[in-house]
C-alpha cells in the first residue's frame, strides 16, 4: 500500500528543488565563497564585486564590527582592534601565543582558560567568534545569491590542522548559523577542483602555502576516486612569515628599535608584504620606512626566503616516504594558496619535483571552488556522481602513559573514519573513574606533543583492581575529529564520559557566545530558535518520508509503516505552528521511532554493496 | 543485523588465506566505500551518519589489515584460534636473535659514524642501504616462510615466524628513519 503524502499547500518541503548549499574557504589572509551553478562551480562576489574578502574584522565601540576590505583599511591606524590573520590562534592556547608573538600587536585578556580572548572596543573576543564573524558575511553572500537560508556548508581546514583547530572551526560554524556537512582539508578541495577539471587519473602532489599555514597533500585520483597518500605541513607556517623576515630585515638594516607600537608593527609588515609581491616582477625595488630607504633585490630576498622554504620541502620529503612513493612517481604538482606567487617558491618547488608546476587555477580561488563542488555533492544535488574522497588523519593520536611517554593508538596517515580500541584496567579495588590524556603528535614524550583532550569515565562498574576490562574506543570520524566512548567489557556497562578540551570552549562558553551573538544581531532569540527548529524538523520530514516511500514496504510491517506516518504527520503539524520546543519534542520523538528503520536501511545498503549489486538492479 | 564481526575476507567477497590479490581487495575496497562512506549520508539522518561512520571504519580496518602482510598474517593466525600476544611471546631462535643483534650494532655504527655537521659520505650510504636490502631479505624470507607453515597447519611454527617479523618490521623502521634523517 503506498502511502499517500498530503501536505498543505505552501507548506511542506519540495524534495525536488536544488538545495542551497556552498564552499567556504576561511582563509589566515583572505576567506571565499562559492557555489555550484549550471554544474559549474563558481565564487561568489560580495556587494562591492570582490571575490576575496580579506579575513579581517574590526572592532568598534558601540558593538560596531566591520568585516573585509574596510577593516583592512584600519589595520595600521587601529591595530589593536582590527583582528588579522585570526586563523593562527584557532585551536591555540595562550602558551602558543609566545611564538606568535611578535606578530600580534593584540592586548590579551587575562584568564584562566586556554582560549585566548582578545580585548578589544567591543569586548573580549575568542578566536572562534571572529572566525564566526568573517563566516557570518559569506554566509550572507550565498543567502543573498541562493536565495533563501542555507541547507549546508562545506568548510575548508588545512589539512595539518589538528582536533583542536578543527573543533574550533566548527565552533564558528555554529556560531554563524552554519550547517556543516563536512570540514574539508584544503589540498583535497584543490584536488577535487583540479581533478573534475582535468579528468585525469594519476597521483598528484598538493602543495598549498597560505597565509599562516603550509599543507602538502599527496593523492591518487583513479575514477573519480581521490584516495590521499599522504599529508604534512606546517600549520604554523606561511606568507606572514615571510612578511616578518622581511620586516625583520628592515628593522636591522634601518637600525629600528626593537620596540615598535603595534601601528608601526602592522605597518613594516604593509611596507614587507608590498616588497615581497614587487619582487615578482622587477629584480629588485626600493623599500621606505619614514625617512629611511633602501633598496631591496631577489638576491637579498632569497636569503630571506630559503630557510622558509626548505622547511616546506623537507616536509614534502617526509610525505614522500608516508606515501611510499618517490618524487617520478608523481604526475602532477598543483600550486594553492596566494603565496605560491612568488617566483623564488615556484623555482624550488619546481626544482624539487622536477616538473612544471600546474597554476592554470586561480590559487586563490581554487580551494573554495573544490570545496562548493563536494558541498553540491553532500546535500544531494548531484545523486550521480561518483566522487568519493578518502581523507587520512594527519597526526598521531597516543595517550599519556607512565612517565610522560606517549603510546600512539591511531597513526598519522590513517584513512578516515577510523575507530581502534583499547583496554584498560583499574589500579585500585572498587575504583569507578579513570582519566585518559590524549595526545596529538609523533614524539615520544607527552611534553613534545600537543595535548588534544583529557577525557574522564565515570560510572565503571566497582570491582577488584585489576578485574575490569575498560574497552576505550577512539573514533575519528569524516572530518577529522575525535569521539571517544567506553565500556566495561564483562558487564557491557557503558562509561559516562566528560571531555576537556586542553585548547577549546566547552559548550556552555559555546551556548553564552550563541546567545551574545543574538543580542548583538539584535535578533529575536526566539524567532530564531523556531526558524531553526522548523528547518530541522523540514529536513527530518523529508528524508524519512523518501526513506519509507522507497524502503517502508521492503523493510517494515504495516503497523510499523503506520505508526511512523503518523509520527511524520504530527511533526508537519507542529512544524506548522509557532512553538520551538513542541516541534524539537516531536524531533526527538520521531528520530528515536525511526532509529531501528535507519538501522534496516543501513543494513540493506551495506548487504546490497557486499553483494556488489547496484539499487537500480533489485527494483526490477 | 548486519555485524561488523565478519571475517574481512568474506567482507571482500575474497578467498581467506596469505595470497591476496591487491588489485581486486582495492577494488573492492573502492566499491564498498562508493556505497557506505559517511559522505554518501550526509543528508540523511544522524543515526544513519554514525552508522556510516561506524561501518567505514570497519571497512577501512579489513582493508588495512588485509594490504599489510604482516596484520594480514596476524589476522589469519586469530581467525585460527591462535592470537599473537607480542609481550609474551619469546623467541628462542639463537641464531635469530645474533642476527637481530648485528643488524644494530651496524645501524648504531652508521648513525654514529655521521656528525651533525658533515654531508653524508658515499661510502655511509652504500652501507645503509646494503643493511636495508638485507633486512628486506630476510623479510620477504619470513614471509614465504609463514605461507608455508600456515598453509601446513604448524600454526605455533608460524606464530614464532610472526614474532620474528615484527623485529624485522621494526627493524626497517629504524633504517628508514636514519635514512630520513641523514638525506632528508
Amino acid at each position: 500500500m503506498a502511502l499517500l503524502q498530503i501536505s498543505e499547500p505552501g507548506q511542506s518541503p519540495e524534495p525536488h528543488e536544488r538545495k542551497r548549499a556552498v564552499g567556504i574557504d576561511l582563509g589566515t589572509t583572505n576567506s571565499l565563497v562559492a557555489t555550484v551553478k549550471q554544474q559549474q562551480p563558481e565564487i561568489l562576489a560580495g556587494i562591492d564585486g570582490s571575490l576575496l574578502l580579506p579575513s579581517v574584522v574590526h572592532y568598534g565601540t558601540d558593538d560596531t564590527r566591520t568585516v573585509g576590505l574596510e577593516a583592512k583599511q584600519n589595520a595600521s591606524k587601529d591595530p589593536l582592534n582590527t583582528l588579522i590573520s585570526i586563523k593562527r590562534l584557532m585551536g591555540r592556547g595562550i602558551e602558543d601565543l609566545s611564538r606568535l608573538g611578535n606578530q600580534l600587536p593584540y592586548v590579551f585578556a587575562d584568564g584562566d582558560s586556554n582560549v585566548p580572548f582578545i580585548k578589544t572596543a567591543a569586548g573580549d573576543k575568542s578566536p572562534v567568534e571572529v572566525s564566526a564573524d568573517i563566516l557570518s558575511v559569506l554566509a550572507q553572500r550565498g543567502r543573498d545569491s541562493l536565495g533563501g537560508d542555507l541547507d549546508g556548508a562545506v568548510i575548508t581546514v588545512p589539512a595539518y590542522f589538528d582536533d583542536a583547530q578543527r573543533q574550533a572551526t566548527k565552533d564558528a560554524a555554529k556560531l554563524a548559523g552554519l550547517n556543516v556537512l563536512r570540514l574539508l582539508n584544503e589540498p583535497t578541495a584543490a584536488a577535487v577542483a583540479y581533478g573534475l577539471d582535468q579528468q585525469e587519473d594519476g597521483v598528484i602532489a598538493i602543495y598549498d602555502l597560505g597565509g599562516g599555514t603550509f599543507d602538502i597533500s599527496i593523492l591518487r585520483l583513479s575514477a573519480g576516486v581521490f584516495e590521499v597518500l599522504a599529508t604534512g605541513g606546517d600549520s604554523a607556517l606561511g606568507g606572514d612569515d615571510i612578511d616578518n623576515a622581511i620586516a625583520h630585515w628592515i628593522m636591522s638594516q634601518a637600525q629600528l628599535n626593537t620596540d615598535l607600537t603595534p601601528a608601526q608593527q602592522r605597518e613594516l609588515l604593509s611596507i614587507a608584504c608590498e616588497a615581497k609581491e614587487a619582487l615578482t616582477d622587477s629584480e629588485s625595488v626600493v623599500v621606505q620606512y619614514e625617512q629611511w630607504q633602501q633598496s631591496f633585490n631577489r638576491e637579498q630576498f632569497n636569503a630571506l626566503v630559503d630557510p622558509l622554504i626548505q622547511r616546506t620541502i623537507r616536509a614534502c620529503k617526509r610525505a614522500l616516504r608516508d606515501a611510499k612513493i618517490t618524487r617520478e612517481s608523481i604526475d602532477h604538482v598543483i600550486m594553492v594558496g596566494g603565496s605560491t606567487r612568488g617566483l623564488r617558491i615556484r623555482e624550488q618547488v619546481a626544482d624539487f619535483f622536477q616538473r612544471e608546476l600546474l597554476t592554470s587555477i586561480n590559487p586563490d580561488q581554487v580551494v573554495a571552488l573544490g570545496a562548493a563542488l563536494q558541498a553540491d555533492i553532500l546535500v544531494g544535488n548531484k545523486s550521480d556522481s561518483d566522487m568519493l574522497l578518502l581523507d587520512v588523519i594527519p597526526l598521531s593520536l597516543g595517550l599519556e602513559t607512565m612517565g610522560g611517554l606517549v603510546e600512539k593508538v591511531i597513526h598519522r596517515n590513517t584513512t578516515i573514519p577510523v575507530t581502534k580500541a583499547q583496554e584498560f584496567t583499574t589500579f585500585k579495588d572498587g575504583q569507578t573513574a579513570m582519566a585518559i590524556h590524549v595526545i596529538q603528535g609523533e614524539r615520544e614524550l607527552v611534553s613534545d606533543c600537543r595535548s588534544l583532550a583529557r577525557f574522564e569515565l565515570r560510572n565503571i562498574p566497582a570491582m577488584v583492581a585489576g578485574a575490569a576490562h575498560i574497552r576505550v574506543t577512539f573514533q575519528v570520524d569524516a572530518d577529522g575529529l575525535l569521539s571517544v566512548s567506553a565500556e566495561e567489557a564483562s558487564t557491557g556497562v557503558a562509561s559516562t564520559i566528560t571531555v576537556k578540551p586542553s585548547y577549546g570552549l566547552d559548550d556552555n562558553a559555546i551556548a553564552t557566545m550563541l546567545k551574545d551573538s543574538f543580542e548583538h544581531a539584535n535578533s529575536d532569540i526566539s524567532s530564531r530558535a523556531l526558524r531553526e527548529q522548523q528547518v530541522e524538523a523540514e529536513r527530518l520530514i523529508e528524508v524519512l518520508s523518501a526513506a519509507l516511500a522507497e524502503d517502508g514496504e521492503r523493510l517494515l510491517n504495516t503497523d510499523a509503516q503506520a505508526q511512523l506516518a503518523n509520527a511524520i504527520a504530527d511533526l508537519r503539524q507542529a512544524h506548522n505552528g509557532a512553538d520551538a520546543s513542541a516541534i524539537a519534542a516531536q524531533i526527538e520523538s520521531l528520530n528515536a521511532l525511526s532509529a531501528d528503520f535507519a538501522a534496516l536501511r543501513m543494513d540493506a545498503s551495506i548487504k546490497r554493496a557486499l553483494a556488489g549489486q547496484a539499487i537500480d538492479d533489485l527494483e526490477q | 543485523m548486519m555485524s561488523m564481526q565478519q571475517n574481512y575476507f568474506q567482507l571482500f567477497g575474497l578467498n581467506a588465506g596469505f595470497r591476496v590479490d591487491q588489485a581486486l581487495l582495492s577494488d573492492k575496497y573502492r566499491q564498498l566505500q562508493r556505497q557506505i562512506h559517511p559522505d554518501k549520508y550526509a543528508g540523511k539522518s544522524d543515526r544513519e551518519q554514525r552508522l556510516a561512520v561506524q561501518f567505514a571504519a570497519y571497512v577501512n580496518t579489513a582493508y588495512e589489515t588485509l594490504k599489510s602482510p604482516l596484520l594480514r598474517a596476524e589476522y589469519l593466525l586469530s581467525e585460527a584460534g591462535k592470537p599473537i600476544d607480542q609481550q609474551s611471546t619469546t623467541l628462542n631462535d639463537g641464531e635469530f636473535l645474533m642476527l637481530q643483534m648485528q643488524w644494530r650494532e651496524s645501524l648504531g655504527e652508521l648513525a654514529a659514524a655521521q656528525s651533525d655537521s658533515a654531508p653524508v659520505s658515499d661510502e655511509t650510504e652504500r652501507e645503509l642501504n646494503r643493511l636495508n636490502d638485507e633486512v628486506q631479505h630476510h623479510h620477504k624470507l619470513l614471509l614465504s616462510t609463514f605461507e608455508q607453515q600456515y598453509n601446513e597447519n604448524a600454526l605455533t611454527l608460524a606464530q614464532a615466524t610472526i614474532a620474528k617479523m615484527h623485529f624485522v618490521e621494526k627493524m626497517l623502521l629504524e633504517i628508514e628513519q636514519l635514512d630520513a634523517a641523514l638525506f632528508d
